[in-house]
C-alpha cells in the first residue's frame, strides 16, 4: 500500500508537481532571468513525466547485449527516453536563444524586470 | 519517380538552410539565392506532386518503416493547395526579403531562418506522427522567434518565446500521456485506439492539444504575442507570421482534431466550437480599435484563425463531417493565407505605421493602392475577390445545417472586420497624411510581387469553382 503510494507519487504526480512549480514561476516572477529559469523547471517536470510513464519494474536497459542471447530480459520502453532526448536538446536550444534575448533587452533598456520594461514600452 | 516523395518538401530546404553557414565561406554572395532556391524549389514541386497526387490520401513511410512504428507522411491534391498556398506566399516573402530587407540584420542569420521555417512549416502540415509534429512545431517557433527579432522587437520576441514554450510543454505531455494509453504516436492508430479510453481523459487530452496548437494557430488562450510581434516585426517576417506560420499551424490542429479526435466526440468538437467563436468575436474587437496598421491585421488573423477553427469544429459536431462545410472553411483559410500576405506585404511597401501616417498614400502610389485594395477586398468578401466565395459557401452551409447561432456571430464580425478595413480603405485614399516623409522608392519588381498575388485572389474570385471542387473531399480521401 505504502509502496504504491510512493509509485505514484514519484512518477505521476512529482513531475506534474515540477511541472506546476515551474508554470507558478512563469506567472509571478517579473525578472526575465527568473522567467527563464521557470521555463526551464517546466521542462524538466515534463520530461520527468515522460520517462516515468517508459518505467517497467525491475527491467533492464533497452541496449541489445551479448548476455540477450542467453536469457530474455524485460526492456524498459525506450521510445520515451528518445522522445525526451529530443526534448531536451530543443529546451537547451531555446533556454540559450532566451538567455541571449535578454541580454539584448538589458542593453537596450536597462533593466531585466517586466513591470519596469512595460511602463517604457506603454 | 523521386519527385513523387513528398519528403522533399521538408528535406530540402532543411539541407539547404544546414548549407548557408557553408556556403558563406566559400561564395559569400550565393547565400542570398539560397532561401529563393528553396522556396522555388517547393512550389515547383508541390505542384508536381498535386498534378500526380489522387483525392484520396497517400501515405509515406519515411524509410521503410511501418506507420506504427515510424513517421508517416500524408499527401492528397487537397492537401497539396494549401501546401501550395504556404510555400508561394513564403516564396514571394522571401523576395521581398531579398530585395528589400536584407540589410536590416545579419545576412547570415535571416536566410538560415526563413529556409528553416519553410521546411518545418510543410513538415506541421503532412507529418501523421504527434512526436514528429512536435519537432516541427519547434522547428518553426524557434526559427519564428529568430524572425520576430528582425527589427529588434525583442520584448514581444520574448512574449512570443514564453508562450511557445508553454504550449510546447503541454503538447509534450499531451503526447507522452496519449502514447502511454494507446501505445501509439501515429495519429491515426492513436486516434483508433482512443475510442477504448475514459472520456474525462479524451477530454483532458485533446484540451491539452488545442491550448499547446493554441500559441501558433493564434487562438485563444496563448495568442498574446500576436500583436507585439506583428507589429515590430520586418514586412517578410510578418507575412511569414500570417500566411506562413499561421496557415501551417492552423491545418495541424485541423488535421489532429480530424484524425486524433475525429469520432464521436461531440464534448470535444463543442468545446472547440465555443473557443473559436470567443477567438473571433475578441479578435474583430480588439482589430476595430486599432489605429496601427500591422497591429489591426495581427487581431484580424487571430479572427479568421478563430472563425476557421469554429467552421471546422462545426463540421466535425455531428459525428460524421460536414463535408460543404469543412470544404468553405479549408477555402477560407487559402483565401485568408493569400489576402493576409497582400495586405502586409502593401504595408510594408509603404512604410508607414498607423492609419492617419498612411493618409492619401494610395492616390501617390496608385498600383501599390490596387492591389491593397484588392488584398482587403477579399479579406471584407466584396464579390468578384476570392474571399466573397468562402464566406458565401461558409453562410450558406452554416444555415443549412441550421446553426443560426454561429451565422449570428459571423455575419457581425464581417460587419465589424468590413467597417475597419473600409476605414483602411478610405484613409488610404482620401485621407491627408499627417507625416511630411516621402514614400520610399520601390522597384518593379516588388510591385510584381504584389500583382502575382492581387492576380492569383481576382482569378479565384472569377472561377471558385475550380478551387472549391478541387479542395472538397478531403475528407473523402481515407485517413482524413
Amino acid at each position: 500500500m505504502g509502496h504504491e503510494w510512493l509509485s505514484l507519487w514519484s512518477f505521476l504526480y512529482g513531475p506534474l508537481a515540477i511541472f506546476l512549480v515551474g508554470l507558478y514561476g512563469l506567472l509571478t516572477q517579473k525578472n526575465l532571468i527568473k522567467m527563464a529559469i521557470s521555463i526551464n523547471i517546466m521542462d524538466y517536470g515534463v520530461n520527468l513525466f515522460i520517462i516515468s510513464l517508459g518505467y517497467v519494474p525491475s527491467a533492464e536497459a533497452p541496449i541489445y547485449t551479448e548476455a540477450v542471447k542467453t536469457y530474455l530480459p524485460v526492456f524498459a520502453d525506450p521510445l520515451p527516453q528518445a522522445l525526451v532526448l529530443t526534448a531536451i536538446v530543443i529546451s537547451v536550444a531555446v533556454t540559450a536563444f532566451i538567455l541571449a534575448l535578454t541580454i539584448k533587452i538589458h542593453s537596450q533598456y536597462g533593466t531585466t524586470d517586466l513591470t519596469k520594461l512595460g511602463e517604457m514600452e506603454l | 519517380m523521386i519527385m513523387q516523395n513528398p519528403v522533399l518538401l521538408i528535406a530540402v530546404p532543411l539541407l539547404l538552410a544546414f548549407l548557408i553557414p557553408v556556403f558563406s565561406s566559400f561564395f559569400k554572395g550565393a547565400v542570398r539565392f539560397i532561401p529563393v532556391l528553396a522556396g522555388g524549389f517547393n512550389v515547383i514541386a508541390t505542384a508536381l506532386l498535386i498534378s500526380r497526387a489522387s483525392g484520396s490520401v497517400t501515405v509515406t513511410e519515411i524509410g521503410g518503416w511501418a506507420s506504427a512504428y515510424g513517421i508517416s507522411l500524408l499527401f492528397s491534391s487537397q492537401i497539396g493547395y494549401v501546401i501550395l498556398a504556404v510555400n508561394l506566399t513564403a516564396l514571394l516573402a522571401i523576395f521581398y526579403y531579398t530585395l528589400n530587407e536584407r540589410d536590416l540584420g545579419s545576412p547570415l542569420a535571416y536566410p538560415i531562418a526563413f529556409t528553416l521555417a519553410l521546411s518545418g512549416a510543410n513538415g506541421m502540415i503532412m507529418t501523421g506522427d504527434l512526436f514528429n509534429l512536435f519537432v516541427f512545431m519547434e522547428m518553426t517557433a524557434i526559427a519564428g522567434y529568430i524572425i520576430a527579432v528582425h527589427k529588434k522587437g525583442y520584448l514581444g520576441t520574448f512574449r512570443f518565446v514564453v508562450l511557445s514554450s508553454v504550449g510546447s510543454a503541454l503538447f509534450l505531455m499531451a503526447t507522452a500521456a496519449l502514447y502511454n494509453a494507446t501505445g501509439f504516436l501515429n495519429m491515426t492508430l492513436a486516434g483508433k485506439s482512443l475510442g477504448a479510453l475514459a472520456a474525462p481523459f479524451i477530454s483532458i487530452i485533446s484540451v491539452l492539444f488545442i491550448m499547446a496548437l493554441s500559441s501558433e494557430a493564434e487562438l485563444l488562450p496563448l495568442n498574446g504575442w500576436v500583436a507585439p510581434v506583428y507589429k515590430e516585426s520586418s514586412g517578410a517576417g510578418s507575412v511569414f507570421f500570417a500566411s506562413v506560420f499561421s496557415g501551417a499551424a492552423l491545418f495541424a490542429v485541423i488535421k489532429v482534431m480530424l484524425i486524433v479526435f475525429g469520432n464521436n466526440y461531440a464534448y470535444v468538437h463543442q468545446g472547440l466550437l465555443v473557443l473559436g467563436l470567443v477567438t473571433l468575436a475578441a479578435g474583430e474587437a480588439a482589430a476595430f480599435k486599432q489605429s496601427n496598421l500591422k497591429k489591426m491585421v495581427a487581431y484580424s488573423s487571430i479572427a479568421q484563425s478563430g472563425l476557421i477553427i469554429a467552421a471546422v469544429a462545426a463540421a466535425m459536431r455531428s459525428g460524421v463531417l460536414h463535408n460543404g462545410l469543412f470544404s468553405a472553411a479549408l477555402f477560407q483559410l487559402i483565401n485568408n493565407i493569400l489576402a493576409k500576405a497582400l495586405v502586409l506585404l502593401g504595408i510594408a511597401l509603404l512604410g508607414l505605421a498607423t492609419l492617419k501616417e498612411i493618409g492619401g498614400a494610395g492616390t501617390r502610389k496608385k498600383w501599390l493602392g490596387v492591389f491593397i485594395s484588392a488584398g482587403v477586398l477579399s479579406l471584407i468578401g466584396m464579390p468578384g475577390f476570392a474571399g466573397f466565395w468562402s464566406k458565401l459557401f461558409l453562410v450558406r452551409e452554416l444555415v443549412g445545417s441550421g446553426m443560426f447561432v454561429f451565422t449570428l456571430v459571423f455575419l457581425l464580425a464581417a460587419l465589424f472586420e468590413a467597417y475597419y478595413y473600409l476605414r483602411f480603405l478610405q484613409s488610404l485614399f482620401l485621407g491627408k497624411s499627417t507625416t511630411a516623409a516621402s514614400l520610399p522608392k520601390t522597384s518593379w519588381v516588388t510591385t510584381i510581387l504584389l500583382f502575382v498575388l492581387a492576380a492569383l485572389i481576382i482569378l479565384i474570385g472569377f472561377a471558385p469553382d475550380v478551387i472549391i471542387r478541387a479542395i472538397s473531399g478531403l475528407s473523402l480521401g481515407g485517413v482524413l
